[in-house]
This record gives structure tokens, C-alpha cells and sequence, in this order.
């Protein structure tokens, strides 16, 4: 069925159109939220509170991209999260030694887990990104995030996060710049199915 | 890459993702051909995209479907969000409120406070008409301020002279009698808030003057004073709690001033609010027409040129209303903006 009639049936009341549409976004909305706040258990939280206040405010949806609408909630439930944090900043996503400090990049990658060493390095390479991620600012991290790590185009970006279009542009370039130093640091962890050695500059 | 400036990789980031124009792309690799420096930073930024696009997506570990109890709960607190986004506006509403009752007491001081400009020519009319008061020989009274009661009992009302911010009440029947007292609230003359009530039944008088008062003036502007006329015949006597106060220095005419009347001249001419013509002139105009009646018809009044109220009172866009718009017009700018913030979701 088409998404906009989904939108129509669902203002109307009928809740299986609204979770039809539920299901079909709940994955990158999940994504989103993970992505955003390093923490799956926040994630799902913030998941099932941006898709209550999609189906509260579906008046609010003037047509266009229901993906992007849909992720507007998700990023403003994110920023929400991200700013109870500030203000009761709790537990660090830093993992801690024996003496319950804060172990410093890149070691923390360390996982002593004992699947194959393309999964290891696959994992190593998660945890980078989203080490890198958790660095750059908020809206920065959300561009890239919905850019690259969802592959939604400038226009959808645009609108979930009520942007124009050349900042959207312009945080994306810096985003990646700084994403660029950073993952340096970890260059020699990264994992060889990313092939990035011809690429690098010598 | 030192060199390479922020829009430059603004642009490589742009062609990585097929947004640039046909005509940027073409000038774009052109000097890519050209330029070392330039491929090489867009190899590294195209290697940074290639890496975050090989991050794994995370799939939901669950359904975020809504139930139809989680939709009813909903629909039941969908005024919670739209009372905690009013919250703000609120309360800058309940304190631009506040603001204002504010403003409006210290503005009520205002028109007080400019009455006090009319004191000064209430004292030269009182001073024209001292020895028309002397020849009345009316006994004086022990209370200089107010006080005045006898068989006479027509006596002008000082207190009355005080002008703004005076509650005049009158009533009963008229039967000549007066009790004059001034119930002094304190403090200088100019800060006169009379109340000055007319009575059949009251006896004595009363005069208690705010004390502080700094000189002759305060005869004539009896401090937050309460002045009663009655109209019952009193004692011969001042009322007991008549006082003396420091203003006696005040001059022998202006005490005589004071000095009743004949009694049959106090009621039907003598009730000093016949004179009133309005609000403004209220405190002023009570006592020298009283005073008129005491010896001859009323004559027409002439009120001192400068003693006109309304010339100090200021105009409606004074600085306090201005205040107050500002104040209306920022609640007024809050609360559309709330609604806006409501209406984004």
C-alpha cells in the first residue's frame, strides 16, 4: 500500500496502518538512535518514545518524505536523551579496568572474544566508528550518521533535521574530515577487508 | 593538505556524493588532473566514506509497534506535552503579570504625588482669606491640624485640602453638628491620604495629626488624617482625643481660620461636597467654599492657576504604560512562540 494512504489511514485512527509503517522504518530508526547515543538499551528506549510521538503528532506531517519525518522524531528524541545525559550525567560508555578507570583509546577496542579473526576485525572497526562518532558533535554526528551509515540522500537529511540543504553539505565535509583524523588513530587496527592501504597517503 | 581549505573539502565531500552540477564536476576534475595534493586528500576522504559505509547497521532488536493501549495512553496524555511546553510561556505570562499589578500600584502613587503640586496653592487661598476668618471670631479649637466643633460647626475641612488620594464619605441628617478629626497616617504633609467622612452621629473631634510634619503646611494637608463632619450638636468641648500638636506654631489666622460657624449655616449650604466638581479638585475646592459660607454667600471660587490637578498628572503613554505594553507584548511573543514549538513537535 502506498506510504502517504498508510499516513491518511493512520490519521484516521486505524493503529495497524501507523505499524505497518512502524515496521518498515523501525530498523533504521533503531540504527539511528544507536548510533547517535552508543547505548542499544537508550536506543530502543528512544526508538518506542520517537514513534509514540510520530503517531501523536501525525498532523503534524505536511507530506514529502515520511522517512525523513520519521527520522526527525528519532534525531529529536535523540537530542532529548543526549541532553538529560548533560544534565544527569550518569555512568561513563567508556569501558573500565580492574581499578574501575577509564581505559583510554584504542586499547578499550580490545575484545577478548574468541570468534574468527575477520569478525574480531569487524568488530574492532564498529567500535572505532562509533568511538570516532561519539566525538564529533551532535548535529554533526547525525548528518554522517543519516549519510553514510544510512544512506539517505541530502534532501531527506535536509528535512529530518530541518536544515538547508549547504549545511547540511557543509557539516557532512566536516563531520567527515574529523572522522578522517580520527580513525588515523586507529589505522593500524583497521581491519584489511576495508583495503584501505592504497589509499592511504604514504 | 595543510592547504586545502574548508570549501575545498566541502567540495570533494559533495562529488563523492554525486551532488555537484555537471559543470562543477567537470571543473572539479580537471583540477584533480592537475593538482597532486587534491587527489591525494580526496583518496583519504573518499577512503573515510568507504570505511563509515562498511559500519554494520544495527537492526531493531525488537518491534516498536504501538498497542492499542499504548495509542489510548497516548491519546489520554497528549495534554501532558502540550502543558509542559506551555510551562515556559506560563510563567513568563504569571510574571509579566505580576510586573504589571506592580507597575499599576507605583503608577496609582503617581496622580498622589501630583496633587502635591496644588498644596502650595492651597495654602495661598487659605492665606487670602485669613482675615475674612478672623472676623468671624470663632472660638479656637485646641487641635490646630483639623479639629474644629461647636455650636458653629460649619469649619472648613483641612484635611480635606489635601487633595489626591482622599476617601470622602458622607451621610445621616444633617443637623449642624461637626466633628472635625485628623487621624494623622504619619510622615510629611505631602504624603496625605485623608479620609474625610461626614456624619450625623459622630461626636468630638478628632485631631491626630502623622506628626513629622514640617511646618505651617500641614494644616492644610493633614497627613492620611480622617475628618468627620457630623451633624449632631457636640459637646462645647473638642473631642477628647483632640491633640496639640507641633504644628502649633502655625500663625494665630490660620488657626482662627479653623473656628466654626453658626450651626444653621452648616447644613444646607455648608455641605462642603455641593462644591465638588469633580474628582481632581475634590481635596481643594471642600474647603474654601466651606470656608465661603462661614461669613458671606459663596462667592464664586477661583482656583489658583497653578492648582490645577489634571496639568500634573501624566499623560496615558507615561513610562509605566509603555512598561506595561513591553510587558504584554513579550508575553504575547512567548506564547506564539510556544504554540509554534507545540505545532514542530
Amino acid at each position: 500500500m502506498d506510504e502517504l494512504a498508510l499516513v491518511k489511514y493512520a490519521r484516521e485512527g486505524d493503529l495497524d496502518s501507523f505499524n505497518r509503517l512502524v515496521l518498515a522504518y523501525q530498523d533504521m530508526a533503531f540504527n539511528l538512535a544507536a548510533r547517535m547515543l552508543s547505548d542499544p538499551d537508550a536506543a530502543q528506549d528512544v526508538t518506542q518514545t520517537a514513534f509514540l510521538a510520530a503517531y501523536r503528532s501525525l498532523d503534524s506531517f505536511r507530506g514529502g518524505s515520511f522517512k525523513a519525518w520519521v527520522m526527525r522524531m528519532v534525531t529529536n528524541a535523540c537530542y532529548d536523551e543526549l541532553r538529560r545525559r548533560q544534565r544527569r550525567p550518569t555512568t561513563s560508555l567508556e569501558p573500565l579496568d580492574e581499578d574501575e578507570e577509564e581505559i583510554e583509546s584504542p586499547s578499550w577496542l580490545a575484545d577478548d572474544s574468541n570468534g574468527p579473526e575477520e569478525e574480531l576485525e569487524r568488530r574492532e572497526l564498529n567500535n572505532a566508528i562509533q568511538h570516532c562518532l561519539d566525538g564529533l558533535d551532535t548535529e554533526f554526528r547525525a548528518v554522517v550518521v543519516m549519510v553514510d551509515l544510512q544512506g539517505m540522500d541530502y534532501a531527506e537529511v535536509s528535512v529530518a533535521m530541518e536544515r538547508p540543504l549547504g549545511t547540511v553539505k557543509s557539516r557532512l565535509a566536516r563531520a567527515r574530515l574529523k572522522l578522517r583524523d580520527c580513525l588515523h588513530g586507529f589505522w593500524e587496527l583497521l581491519p584489511s577487508v576495508i583495503r584501505l592501504d592504497s589509499e592511504r597517503p604514504a | 593538505m595543510k592547504n586545502l581549505t574548508l570549501n575545498e573539502y566541502e567540495l570533494f565531500s559533495a562529488y563523492l556524493d554525486g551532488q555537484l552540477t555537471p559543470a562543477e564536476t567537470k571543473r572539479l576534475e580537471d583540477q584533480l588532473q592537475a593538482n597532486l595534493e587534491w587527489r591525494l586528500a580526496l583518496d583519504e576522504l573518499s577512503a573515510t566514506r568507504k570505511l563509515l559505509r562498511s559500519a554494520p547497521r544495527y537492526r531493531a532488536p525488537r518491534n516498536f509497534t504501538l498497542t492499542p493501549e499504548m495509542a489510548r495512553q497516548n491519546a489520554r496524555r497528549s495534554w501532558l506535552p502540550a502543558f509542559v511546553t506551555f510551562r515556559f510561556s506560563t510563567a513568563m505570562a504569571t510574571l509579566s503579570i505580576l510586573a504589571v499589578l506592580g507597575l499599576q500600584v507605583f503608577a496609582g502613587r503617581a496622580p498622589l504625588l501630583g496633587n502635591l503640586a496644588a498644596a502650595p496653592a492651597s495654602e495661598a487661598t487659605f492665606s487670602d482669606m485669613t482675615e475674612k476668618s478672623a472676623q468671624e471670631s470663632a472660638p479656637q479649637m485646641a487641635a490646630p491640624e483639623a479639629a474644629v466643633t461647636g455650636p458653629a460647626a460649619e469649619a472648613q475641612p483641612p484635611a480635606a485640602d489635601a487633595g489626591g488620594g482622599g476617601v470622602i464619605t458622607w451621610g445621616g441628617t444633617p443637623n449642624g453638628q461637626m466633628n472635625l478629626g485628623g487621624y494623622g497616617g504619619g510622615g510629611a504633609p505631602d504624603t496625605s491620604a485623608g479620609i474625610v467622612g461626614f456624619k450625623t452621629e459622630s461626636y468630638g473631634a478628632y485631631g491626630r495629626g502623622g506628626g513629622g510634619g514640617d511646618g505651617v503646611g500641614e494644616q492644610y494637608y493633614n497627613p492620611g488624617g480622617i475628618v468627620t463632619y457630623g451633624g449632631q450638636s457636640p459637646p462645647a468641648s473638642m473631642g477628647g482625643s483632640s491633640y496639640v500638636l507641633p504644628q502649633q506654631a502655625v500663625p494665630q489666622t490660620e488657626m482662627e481660620r479653623t473656628a466654626s460657624g453658626p450651626a444653621e449655616e452648616s447644613a444646607p449650604v455648608g455641605n462642603p461636597i455641593l462644591g465638588v466638581q469633580s474628582g481632581d479638585a475634590a481635596g481643594q475646592v471642600i474647603g474654601t467654599e466651606t470656608y465661603n459660607n462661614l461669613s458671606a454667600p459663596p462667592p464664586s471660587f477661583e482656583p489658583a492657576p497653578d492648582r490645577s490637578v489634571s496639568t500634573v498628572q501624566p499623560g496615558f503613554w507615561n513610562g509605566t504604560r509603555i512598561a506595561q505594553a513591553a510587558l504584554l507584548a513579550l508575553g504575547v511573543l512567548f506564547a506564539a512562540a510556544a504554540v509554534m514549538l507545540r505545532r514542530r513537535g
